[in-house]
């Protein structure tokens, strides 16, 4: 199997690239990511250019994400981001090399408990991460898809407040899509 | 983008406040929404069931799903159900952001219902539109798509050779942006034609084997076109176009005739349109297809083309003519890349060149940086393009490895 040379950097701060500092919102963690993965967050891109020329090394604050999140979603952006900052968006289709790396790491990159499955789509959500947020609700929406409303409630921790009677009458309302 | 939030029906009473991080009911409206928009319509109304606070989040989706057949559907989804949920729709006058029809395989549903779907979905201000149907047997009826809210359409399966003339003429869709066409037979429509369009995307596309039909899309800004079937499309200019993926499987257009269509004598079939691309890939599997070569000789050069991907075709020995004269009218491409004999997207051998265009010379532009060259096997003939390129002067050194 062939190896490209490679000789137009690693992509890594040797090659001069600019990098971030995302800070969690309990301050107890600070992140230093390469631009491109932390522009993946419309919100980041949106904070970047509200702070403008005066954005200092002191980082940029998340309120809404903690550490642990963080440090999952930053996983995420990392792999997920272009190789160069500059606009990707002149290529016909995504490069079809390194799609099914791609979709290997997200296969596992999901494999966690529902806590922190919550709160990746939180985050996600928040930070305006468009494939965290497709990839993240996707994976709950299977878990719904094709399933008894017992083993949803239970896969997702609903707990569902409905006497027999209730639940009995919002199926009868709903008949035609029982 | 948030979705409203699910309207508080007061018989349902407030429900108990739910503890715990595990619990879904916890997220945002807008998230359990975006949640709910991956699902086949029949999940996302029975999740009514769940708890007090999912009961009525189904009346709020913004996007419909109907999904028949494949082997991931425990059961196929009544017709009663479709028309029950898209009256509900229209009498509540909530617009539609996507709706989707996918059949998979051969099921019994009249597509003249099909039809009358799609019209109230049209009705329904629907900006996201799919039609997926493989294996369902020739329609009777066709969708006619009109609509000022249509931004995206989505086309598949559709072979039958039955279709309306100006099915893709989509001048009364006037801000529909992207139109992706994947294995459907193209040979009825006349043209394909639209002001707004931005992206087109047309995979396996089967063309009319007499017929070359015209693609109007002026405002293009990525274009997707593979022809695997009939003669292959007339592309018009596409000033805003910055990316171009062709790739012509079809032997239709492979024999030189005499008696050409007059209206074809001195003008370009393809390379004008694509004149002001930046990316550009260019890939024919017959080396006899005629069209790329023959437009060499009416289009003007390619102004603002950076990046260039062409494969063997190009390479036509002894004398590469093709390359050379692709290359000579690429006055700041910047990267080349020649995919030899290989399909990809893994390639045995891979070699990469570093450029310094030694003088000034019209055969070549002073700008190139990278040429890479990817094949399975480094034979005779890749070193016959590579001994080509040599000659141009334009090698500083050689790095890469099989």
């Amino acid at each position: 199997m062939a190896a490209a040379a490679d000789s137009s950097g690693d992509g890594g701060t040797s090659s001069g690239e600019k990098t971030i500092v995302l800070v969690s919102s309990d301050n107890s963690a600070r992140f230093e990511v390469r631009e491109a993965a932390a522009l993946l967050s419309q919100t980041v891109r949106r904070m970047i250019d509200e702070a403008g020329a005066d954005a200092s090394g002191d980082g940029i604050t998340l309120p809404d994400v903690d550490a642990k999140t963080l440090a999952k979603v930053l996983e995420y952006c990392n792999k997920h981001a272009p190789a160069s900052s500059s606009s990707s968006a002149a290529e016909a289709a995504p490069p079809a090399e390194g799609e099914e790396d791609l979709e290997r790491f997200d296969r596992e990159f999901v494999r966690v408990d529902m806590g922190t499955l919550y709160s990746l789509v939180t985050a996600a959500s928040y930070l305006k991460i468009e494939g965290l947020l497709n990839l993240t609700c996707q994976t709950i929406a299977d878990m719904i898809k094709g399933k008894t409303p017992e083993q949803i409630r239970k896969t997702l921790g609903i707990t569902s407040e409905f006497t027999p009677e209730e639940e009995d009458e919002v199926r009868r309302e709903n008949a035609w899509a029982f | 983008m948030l979705a409203r939030k699910a309207p508080k029906n007061g018989s349902a009473g407030a429900a108990a406040p739910v503890e715990g991080r595990d619990n879904i009911s916890n997220l945002p409206d807008g998230v359990l929404q975006h949640i709910l928009s991956f699902l086949p319509a029949q999940d996302v109304v029975r999740t009514c069931v769940l708890a007090k606070s999912w009961r009525h989040m189904w009346e709020s989706t913004t996007v419909l799903r109907f999904v028949w057949g494949g082997t991931n559907e425990p059961e196929s989804m009544v017709p009663e159900f479709v028309d029950h949920l898209l009256r509900l729709r229209i009498r509540g006058c909530t617009p539609l952001d996507t709706c989707e029809f996918r059949l998979l395989g051969y099921h019994e549903i009249d597509m003249t219902r099909i039809n009358f779907w799609i019209r109230i979905a049209l009705q329904c201000k629907v900006r996201v539109l799919e039609l997926m149907c493989w294996g369902i047997p020739p329609l009777d009826d066709h969708p006619i798509f009109i609509s000022q809210y249509l931004k995206k359409l989505q086309l598949a399966g559709l072979s039958d050779d039955e279709m309306p003339s100006r099915l893709l003429d989509f001048s009364c869709c006037p801000n529909l942006e992207d139109l992706k066409i994947v294995d459907c037979y193209l040979g009825c429509a006349l043209l394909i034609s639209s002001q707004s369009l931005k992206r087109l995307t047309i995979e396996n596309g089967s063309f009319g084997p007499d017929c070359r039909m015209p693609i109007c899309a002026p405002n293009l800004v990525s274009l997707w076109l593979e022809v695997s079937n009939g003669m292959i499309p007339s592309l018009q200019r596409m000033p805003s176009l910055l990316a171009a993926y062709v790739n012509i499987d079809s032997d239709v257009d492979c024999i030189d005739s005499d008696d050409d269509d007059d209206d074809e004598d001195n003008q370009s079939i393809l390379l004008q349109g694509l004149s002001d691309v930046q990316n550009l890939v260019l890939k024919s599997f017959w080396t006899e297809m005629i069209i790329f070569r023959r437009d060499l000789k009416f289009c003007s050069s390619f102004n603002k083309l950076k990046s260039l991907l062409i494969n063997e075709y190009w390479c036509e020995p002894p004398d590469f003519s093709a390359l050379a004269c692709l290359l000579k009218l690429s006055p700041v491409l910047e990267k080349l890349t020649l995919q030899l004999y290989s399909e990809g997207p893994e390639h045995e051998v891979e070699i990469k060149l570093s450029c310094k265009p030694l003088e000034m010379s019209a055969a070549i532009s002073q700008h190139l940086k990278t040429v890479e060259v990817k094949c399975q096997v480094y034979d005779e003939r890749v070193r016959n393009v590579l001994t080509f390129l040599s000659k141009l002067d334009i090698f500083q050194r050689i790095e890469g490895y099989a």
